[in-house]
């Protein structure tokens, strides 16, 4: 079963602009929840007709704590000095509910939210073509990506630009699915937005377009070394991935570095189909949940056999230090770059209600198949390589003169002559 | 008072208001077996809307990795449904919140000594006053300063409450503060003390005219304004300048007890509510008979703007400063359940007697004068070198001088 559990987004990581034609099954998401979690509202029809109803005491019981708040929607409704909207009142309450939890990645979507975020995962739609990070610790939203021919890259966007304001909002990590929302709309039409370099206020107009996200770029470097960057576990990208890699091998290649800089995760059953491909059967990663019991998932036999080293950086979060921790335990790859983010923890997405609404929650911890702890933590490298003071790490794709992938290739080029000699 | 709630008017009415049945556990209908309850059905279609929400926490309380504390999601929730309103002013206050709340209305407490009015607008706290004699002052805060970090917590208008609570503590410990001063950033490490609010201060400003500055509708002020009065009457005053800058308002019966003073028997102000009745406070019979000149600024707010609005229309008041903030709505706070919860709650708008709606326009000063560019207003009380002040006194020196020539 392809479990619906999703590493979502775990830098709050807003799609402004994807493409992408495979839709994602919809499955109930329920099935993944432990224990009893969904009530059946069906079980407790009322008899119809009359005035009074008739429900069972242990519902009575439960509606009982709900006396506070329906209490106060009564007052407000009725006292509040303007019209009142119930719908968007009750959307409110889910969000403090959920908010309250004080875990940025429990949160509640409305019916609104909850359609867009689906839409974000296979959908096509208009924007202007950057990718955003939000640290959750200092509010700040960064531009961590720009799409090729997007209107962003257009209008002189860089990857490290902070998205500072979105018409007259300002950006912060709260209210950035806001953002995106002004930011995404029907092609041909504007939207300001500012941005800031090196503390610099840059105002941009950009003109909304479809933008077209691959998620997966690749290229044979100097010494028949592949490299593959991945930048993010979302819609068809474990296919776009498997088919890179079978083109590299064509190409004859005899290492492989994967890069997951800047990859803030997505979809675990993305990230397990990637890590098959290069691991036999045996643990990829396990859950705990909050009563401590595990669940280990597997990966199958079958393996693409060549030398590995996985590039991260502090932005590499959830299923990209899945993937990495699975394979720097057991498919011998080097990890090279800095500390990753340190994001372990999983969240499921369910509906609720009955008009569309959904939420995600935190389900559990995840653990590498050595039983190393991610959350807060992150995958350590093997080789440290930092970016130089002041260096923001913008490079064509397959650069050298990236010193993080240069540094990766001089330890995959070592890997492979060491590899060479015993056979020797 | 490190409260912020920098700008607001309402009665307190904590009870006031009649609850529409929503069924507490002493209403349910006798029970037609152990196992069953009946209600009517209005309450159970009441009841039917907290489905999604159950839903919710069965959801969490079933999956989360981690325990939760259930009545922080109750707190939770109804916080979110009162910021779903997207009004500044209504808004939940938890059990311990609202405590601390009350707490700031007796006027004393244990904190560093500072207030604090937060703009929407800019998302930045300012701090309006530093009291004397508090550690906020001993550290060398400043009026002016901006509010930037409390501890670890980044200071933003959603924030500010426990950036509040955090301040606040036991005299004797210390907490880490940052302010930004100008380009400047200032980390101070700065004492918990027990402070007690004086919100009337008052000056002879020459031989005639007097000076009151009022901080807040709330407390005593009304009864320590009438002292001040009385005072600077015993020192010869012929003239008043009522000083309402960075006054953010509070109680109306404050403004009322205070606009007594002045104004013989009359309406005060009147509130509207949504569904158009409207209701008005009055003034009554006997007034002291000087004039008096108010000076106002952005951040004379709510009561500031009412007792302003009702001195101008009704006895021709000079008005002297910056258009005030225009706030003109008026909040109720009541108790929402046994725990001590409550609500702040936007329930009409207040207009001057003459009909005026000051909400989002303000009052526009007679004499306008705002202060120039770096000039954070930072002056001690009855400081000349403060021109709104000394544009107001000007003002009162012609006033006096022209009613003196009536008079002969």
């Amino acid at each position: 079963m392809k479990k619906r559990i999703i590493l979502v987004v775990s830098l709050a990581i807003c799609l402004v602009m994807l493409s992408g034609c495979t839709a994602l099954p919809y499955l109930g998401l329920q099935s993944m929840f432990r224990g009893d979690s969904v009530r059946n509202t069906q079980s407790s029809l009322p008899e119809a007709g009359g005035e009074l109803v008739t429900i069972s005491r242990e519902e009575y019981e439960r509606y009982q704590k709900y006396n506070t708040l329906m209490e106060i929607m009564a007052i407000v409704e009725e006292n509040y000095y303007e019209d009142t909207d119930e719908h968007s009142m009750l959307d409110g309450a889910a969000m403090g509910m959920l908010s309250a939890i004080g875990d940025p990645y429990t949160f509640y979507y409305t019916a609104e939210e909850y359609a867009s975020m689906w839409e974000d995962d296979e959908g096509e739609y208009a924007g202007v073509g950057i990718l955003i990070s939000a640290d959750y610790t200092t509010g700040i939203c960064t531009a961590i990506r720009v799409f090729t021919g997007s209107p962003a890259e257009k209008a002189g966007v860089l990857r490290g630009d902070i998205l500072y304001m979105v018409e007259d909002m300002y950006v912060t990590a709260d209210n950035l699915n806001d953002a995106v929302e002004i930011m995404r709309g029907t092609p041909g039409t504007d939207v300001n937005v500012t941005f800031l370099r090196n503390g610099e206020e840059r105002k941009t107009v950009m003109t909304r377009a479809v933008v077209n996200v691959n998620r997966v770029e690749s290229t044979v470097l100097e010494g028949d070394i592949g490299y593959i960057y991945l930048y993010e576990f979302a819609g068809d990208c474990s296919e776009k991935f498997a088919e890179a890699l079978e083109a590299l091998n064509a190409k004859g290649i005899k290492g492989l570095i994967i890069d997951l800089r800047d990859n803030p995760g997505g979809w675990v059953s993305d990230a397990e189909s990637i890590g098959d491909l290069f691991l036999d059967q045996g643990l990829m990663y396990y859950t705990e949940y909050k009563d401590g019991t595990k669940d280990y998932t597997y990966t199958s036999d079958g393996r693409v056999d060549l030398p590995l080293v996985v590039i991260v950086n502090e932005n590499s979060a959830s299923s990209s230090e899945i993937l990495t921790g699975a394979l720097q335990d057991r498919a011998d790859a080097t990890v090279v770059g800095v500390q990753s983010y340190g994001k372990g923890i999983i969240q499921a997405v369910t509906p609720v209600g009955s008009e569309g609404a959904g939420m995600q929650v935190t389900i559990a911890q995840y653990y590498t198949p050595n039983g190393n702890k991610v959350h807060k933590i992150g995958i350590t490298p093997d080789v440290i390589a930092e970016l130089p003071e002041g260096d923001p790490g913008i490079y064509e794709f397959g650069d050298l003169n990236d010193p993080q992938l240069k540094k990766a290739w001089e330890v995959m080029t070592e890997k492979m002559d060491s590899t060479e000699i015993p056979a020797a | 008072m490190q409260r912020i709630k920098a700008i607001f008017l309402y009665f307190l009415m904590m009870t006031a208001l009649c609850l529409p049945s929503v069924g507490s556990e002493s209403e349910a209908l006798p029970a037609s077996g152990t196992d069953t309850v009946t209600i009517p059905r209005e309450l159970y279609e009441q009841y039917r809307k907290m489905d999604t929400l159950m839903e919710i926490l069965d959801v969490v309380e079933a999956n989360y990795y981690e325990e939760i504390d259930e009545s922080s999601l109750f707190d939770g929730a109804a916080a979110g449904l009162l910021d779903s309103l997207g009004d500044p002013y209504t808004f939940y206050y938890t059990a311990e919140s609202f405590a601390s709340y009350m707490e700031h209305q007796q006027g004393n407490y244990a904190g560093i000594g500072i207030q604090i009015s937060t703009s929407y607008v800019t998302r930045t706290s300012t701090i309006s006053r530093v009291f004397a004699g508090s550690p906020a002052e001993a550290a060398g805060v400043q009026r002016g300063d901006v509010l930037y970090q409390v501890e670890d917590l980044m200071v933003t208008p959603e924030t500010i409450q426990d950036a509040v609570t955090i301040m606040r503590g036991t005299p004797g410990t210390t907490v880490h503060v940052t302010f930004l001063r100008g380009d400047e950033k200032l980390e101070l490490t700065v004492g918990r003390a027990q402070i007690s609010i004086n919100r009337v201060e008052s000056c002879m400003l020459t031989s005639q005219i007097g000076y009151i500055r009022l901080w807040e509708f709330m407390g005593d002020c009304a009864n320590q304004f009438k002292e001040a009065y009385d005072g600077l009457k015993a020192q010869g005053m012929e003239g008043l300048i009522l000083d309402l800058r960075d006054n953010p308002g509070g109680l109306l019966n404050d403004a009322l007890a205070i606009g007594d003073l002045f104004l013989d028997s009359g309406v005060l102000t009147y509130i509207e509510y949504r569904n158009g009745q409207k209701q008005y406070y009055r003034t009554s019979e006997g007034a002291e008979d000087l004039p008096i000149c108010v000076i106002v600024n952005e951040n004379s707010a709510s009561c500031s703007e009412l007792l302003t609005g009702a001195l101008r229309d009704r006895l021709g008041t000079r008005v002297v400063g910056v258009t005030s903030y225009g706030k003109g709505v008026v909040q109720h706070l009541l108790q929402v359940d046994a725990e001590g919860a409550a609500m702040q709650l936007t329930v009409a708008q207040y207009f001057t007697p003459s009909g005026f709606a000051v909400h989002k326009v303000g009052i526009e000063p007679d004499v306008v004068i705002g202060l120039p560019e770096g000039d954070n207003g930072m002056y001690k009380l009855g400081d000349l070198a403060d021109p709104q002040l000394q544009a107001a006194l000007d003002d009162m020196s012609s006033t006096l001088s022209s009613t003196h020539k009536k008079g002969e």
